[in-house]
């Protein structure tokens, strides 16, 4: 038995290769702040005190988590510091539940890791006002103080409005819209303009139903619910996931397909795009950054999609909803508060940066003097020569309100993994939206306890 | 070896029997190597692809029309600093490996080669904490963090996992079975104690660490959790961080995410198969002996 | 004085590990303990005091329940699945006549140098109900028809991480088992072969027995993982599981109650629970097998 020399030949190799560990370490300070010590946020040169007019260059962090949002932030920055030259900003761009867990962790630790801007989503928004003080730097009397108040459009900063605090600035309006396949739709000789109703849209498309297509996916519950002008909370902050209408809303969905045939349980996520592609739906509802997807996702079906108003559900009712929606918000604990709320006004409070939001990332402004700017009504190619930035407008009045409650994100972590039972008529709506109203509802009882 | 000629016959014949069932377990493990492998490929090829083509009729191994799109914005960094993550990754990897290395094998040593007061207590309170999971600590320790001013720098990763029970237990093991007849003639030749560990123990504990360095730095390597929670920002990220980012809310960028992977996983694969005889020495005689 | 050193050099040897493990393990764990017996609720909120309130509600709380059946389930998956099949590629590595072994033997392991995150989102890939591999290249040349949803079908979103299980951990268990087997010296089966025993026996009454401490280790490292699991179905299914939360393990749920819903004393006796479940789990196998032994 040779194992002596094996195993010495052996720790040999792994000598050598452990060292080879210790260059590549080595070398790592020299390209990084060393590791040992952690950097802190140094301002990258040292001015002279002598010369006060200059001030220190400032890094400020943000965080974002979808990439077009990052990129018009970079943009805005660029020109920011054109005016302010030692304003610098790093983005960075993190997974959505990640980007939220993360940042929900380091506000709890007293803002320790937190970058100084973060966006938050909507439907995680809540979540943060669950122990009352979400470490968010309350904007309520700096937008009063700017005049901003009444720019922005009130139930879009509802989202980020807590007993009377105003914790973020809404990115979008999204206004919704819907989306379809002009190309079939036209060489089958329907109108789409003359849509008013749901009931409308499916007579007159069921025709082009067969196997493999399908007038359109499953709709999205939330968004339907609330055209209806209900939602799972109301004003009060009360669950109404149970309501009648709630209910009434999703046997509707499931009518589409067990009644209708127009409609099916949409393929999960991954494959979502790729039965737009092939042409398995041939509309979808969608809001204001919908738009921005089709043209990132398909590009391939561009001049193949136009937009109608939401279909109403009777004639004469509402013809949009909302969707969606992030807030950027500022962190308490961040040294440049006041830095980063004079970024803040020059990018999200400003015609200027509005408007480039719309053209980089189709999101609608929420702030009402960018509206009718010229450059948010062109014609899009990708929309077949449309005006879609004039449909938002029109809409935008009737987007109904939508409320926040710190027990959304709950509610809907406890609601999302049921949808597919109901699709598949293992559960009723009723079943499931009683079940988690009262779970959720269990927690606030407890936790106002 | 004489044999005489009827058990000829029997042993040609049971030879015959031995060949033919040694093919269909060669064929056995040839089909589940085309399964092992099959994902492994579909990365691959599924990092020459658009998006469209991974998700389109007909499915295909082979794109039909290979891109190197997903490797132009990955190694651009203008959506993720993903060299720089691959850098991190190394960093950590490298570090806490030789740490957890020199600290399971010392501890290993300790409780393999001496008799001490206390000893059986603490090895099997040394047990135990294998079965504490991680996500226990993962409030506390990240409150700690922030405490010894160590979030969002390498040292918050490498520090918590180079401490393993498993490798000391391993470590432990792999030394039990060196004869303390070396350790008494170390002594003899008025070898100091850290002496024997570093100049007998550690060179005859090879093929143990090297399974154990293989071993921690893969789970290092590939650690997602805690470097999710420690790290902070883009350009500290370890890859599979990184990676993470684009698998987005209604955007899933699978050409790029493949393609980070086929690259990350690059050199793994050609330390593995430089190393390979030395793996697979160190994986079978070094690992556990009862 | 060598006698001295001799006496302590051990304490030195191994207090690395435990001082490390105090700073870095120890205080957390205790730190959550303590904060098992609070409410807290959220960024900012106090904790206030509940005693065992966290821990009774583990009882009715449903989900929690499910997550621990998710999570058994798949350590059973783990135990009576992946670690035979792990065994008899184990016996088949060691079979000297095997052709290109050592390629085998690397083959096999090699799952687990790819990171969990990448496995998962490769395997969304081989679930996916209308572009996945098994439903395109293995059941579709088979003839069925209907493609089953396997990340969508309660019943078989477990199966789908059994499935991805098996095929990352296998190998390593295999080599594992190999180890052991190696340790065991070829005059034994050589001795039972001329006695006339056949495969089975010789497997049975010989090798098994010989085999128990590699048994028992990687047993008892299947069962810690299963209830360690984490990364992989995360991505796989999603933070809560998917359809029903069938795929939501134990971990996953503690995450989803410490970092989403911000609850981190429910989440710290999640934790605990967690950590009981293992203990007992672990004891109930060293008794069964035996003990660590040093031979």
């Amino acid at each position: 038995m040779d194992t002596k020399k094996l195993s010495r030949r052996d720790f040999l190799r792994l000598s050598a290769l452990t060292a080879a560990g210790a260059a590549l370490a080595a070398c790592a300070p020299a390209a990084t702040p060393a590791p040992a010590e952690p950097a802190p946020e140094e301002p990258e040169k040292e001015e002279p005190t002598e010369a006060p007019a200059e001030p220190e260059e400032i890094t400020l962090e943000l965080w974002a988590f979808v990439n077009t949002h990052a990129r018009w932030f970079e943009s805005m920055a660029e020109d920011y510091k054109a005016e302010k030259p030692y304003f610098n900003l790093d983005v960075s761009e993190i997974a959505y539940t990640d980007l939220h867990d993360k940042a929900q962790i380091a506000l709890q630790a007293g803002g320790v890791g937190a970058p100084d801007f973060l966006d938050l989503e909507q439907g995680r928004f809540g979540g943060f006002l669950r122990g009352g003080d979400p470490g968010l730097v309350d904007l309520a009397d700096l937008l009063k103080e700017g005049g901003y108040m009444d720019k922005l459009v009130a139930s879009r900063q509802a989202l980020y409005t807590y007993k009377g605090k105003v914790y973020g600035v809404e990115h979008a309006l999204t206004p919704v819209v819907f989306f379809y396949r002009t190309d079939v739709f036209e060489e089958a000789g329907i109108d789409m303009e003359a849509i008013e109703t749901w009931d409308d849209f499916i007579d007159e498309g069921k025709g082009l139903v067969s196997d493999t297509v399908k007038l359109l996916a499953f709709p999205n519950h939330e968004l339907l619910l609330r055209s209806r002008g209900a939602d799972y909370f109301d004003a009060d902050g009360n669950v109404t996931l149970d309501s009648d209408l709630s209910i009434d809303t999703m046997d509707w969905i499931l009518a589409l397909r067990d009644e209708h045939g127009v409609s099916e349980r949409p393929p999960a996520d991954d494959a979502w795009w790729a039965a737009i592609r092939d042409g398995t739906y041939l509309s979808k509802e969608g809001a204001d950054w919908y738009a921005g997807f089709f043209k990132d996702n398909v590009p391939e079906l561009s001049g193949k999609w136009r937009a109608i108003a939401l279909p109403a559900f009777e004639a004469g009712g509402v013809r949009t909803s909302c969707h969606g929606g992030t807030g950027s918000c500022i962190v308490k604990y961040s040294d440049y508060i006041d830095e980063a709320w004079d970024f803040m006004q020059y990018s999200m409070l400003s015609i200027e940066g509005n408007v480039r939001r719309y053209e980089m990332t189709n999101l609608f402004p929420p702030f009402i003097p960018a509206m009718d700017d010229p450059r948010l009504h062109k014609e899009e190619e990708y929309f077949d020569g449309q005006d879609l930035g004039g449909l938002f407008a029109e809409l935008g009045p009737s987007v109904p309100a939508q409320y926040q409650s710190p027990y959304r994100a709950e509610l809907n972590s406890n609601l999302s993994p049921q949808f597919t039972d109901m699709y598949e008529g293992n559960v009723t709506p009723e079943e499931v939206f009683t079940q988690v109203s009262e779970t959720i509802r269990d927690v606030m009882a407890e936790e106002s306890a | 070896m004489a044999v005489t000629s009827p058990s000829l016959a029997r042993r040609a014949s049971a030879g015959l029997r031995r060949n033919a069932s040694m093919v269909v377990l060669f064929l056995v493990l040839l089909v589940l190597g085309v399964l092992v492998g099959a994902p492994f490929v579909y990365m691959v090829t599924g990092s020459f692809k658009f998006n469209a083509e991974i998700f389109a009729y007909p499915l295909r191994f082979i794109p039909t029309n290979p891109t190197l799109e997903n490797y132009q914005r990955l190694l651009s960094g203008e959506e993720i600093p993903f060299l720089r993550q691959v850098f991190n990754s190394a960093v950590i990897s490298i570090n806490q490996t030789l740490l957890s290395l020199f600290i399971s094998s010392l501890v290993g040593w300790g409780f393999a080669k001496y008799e001490f007061r206390g000893k059986n207590a603490l090895f099997t309170f040394l047990l135990a904490t294998l079965m504490f999971p991680m996500q226990v600590t993962l409030v506390p320790l990240f409150l700690l963090m922030v405490r010894l001013t160590l979030l969002d720098t390498y040292w918050s990763i490498i520090l918590p996992g180079a401490l393993s029970a498993f490798g000391v237990f391993l470590m432990r093991q792999t030394m039990l079975a060196i004869p303390d007849d070396l350790l008494d003639a170390a002594r003899i030749d008025g070898s100091s104690e850290f002496g024997i560990y570093w100049r007998v123990g550690l060179p005859l504990a090879g093929p143990g660490l090297s399974i154990l360095a293989v071993l921690t730095f893969l789970g290092s390597w590939n650690n997602y959790l805690w470097p999710l929670i420690a790290l902070r920002s883009d350009e500290k990220f370890t890859f599979p961080v990184g990676l993470a980012t684009l698998f987005g809310l209604y955007k899933i960028e699978y050409g790029m995410i493949l393609a980070g992977a086929f690259l990350a996983t690059l050199p793994i694969l050609v330390i593995f198969v430089v190393g390979r005889k030395q793996f697979v020495a160190g994986l079978t005689a070094g690992a556990v002996k009862g | 004085m060598k006698q001295w050193q001799r006496r302590v050099a051990p304490y030195v040897f191994v207090s690395p590990f435990f001082i490390g493990y105090a700073v870095f393990f120890a205080y957390p764990v205790v730190h959550g303990f303590y904060m098992s017996f609070f409410k807290q609720t959220g960024i900012g909120s106090e904790p206030v005091f509940v005693g065992l309130g966290n821990y009774l509600k583990l009882f009715s709380d449903e989900t929690f329940l499910r997550s621990v059946f998710n999570t058994s389930y798949y350590a059973a998956g783990s135990v009576f699945l992946i670690v035979p099949v792990a065994l008899g590629l184990g016996l088949a590595l060691n079979i000297r006549r095997l052709p290109v072994r050592e390629f085998f033997r690397l083959f096999f392991f090699s799952p687990l140098i790819t990171s969990g995150v990448v496995v998962a989102i490769i395997f969304r890939l081989v679930f996916d109900e209308r572009y996945g591999l098994i439903n395109n290249f293995i059941l579709a040349p088979l003839g069925f028809d209907g493609y089953p949803a396997w990340l969508i079908q309660p019943a078989l979103i477990m199966p789908s991480i059994i499935i991805l299980g098996l095929w990352r951990y296998t190998g390593v268990n295999a080599i594992y088992f190999l180890a052991g087997l190696q340790s065991i010296s070829p005059e034994i089966w050589e001795a039972a072969s001329i006695d006339g025993a056949n495969r089975w026996q010789v497997f049975r009454h010989i090798t098994l027995p010989l085999l128990r401490p590699t048994l028992l280790f990687v047993i008892i490292i299947a069962i810690i993982g299963s209830y360690n699991f984490f990364g992989e179905p995360y991505l796989l299914v999603g933070p809560e599981g998917g359809t029903r939360n069938a795929g939501l393990f134990m971990t996953m749920y503690l995450y989803l109650n410490g970092f989403r819903f911000m609850k981190f004393g429910y989440a710290a006796a999640i934790g605990y629970a967690l950590t009981v479940i293992i203990l007992v789990l672990s004891v109930i196998q060293l008794r069964l097998l035996g003990a660590f032994r040093e031979d």
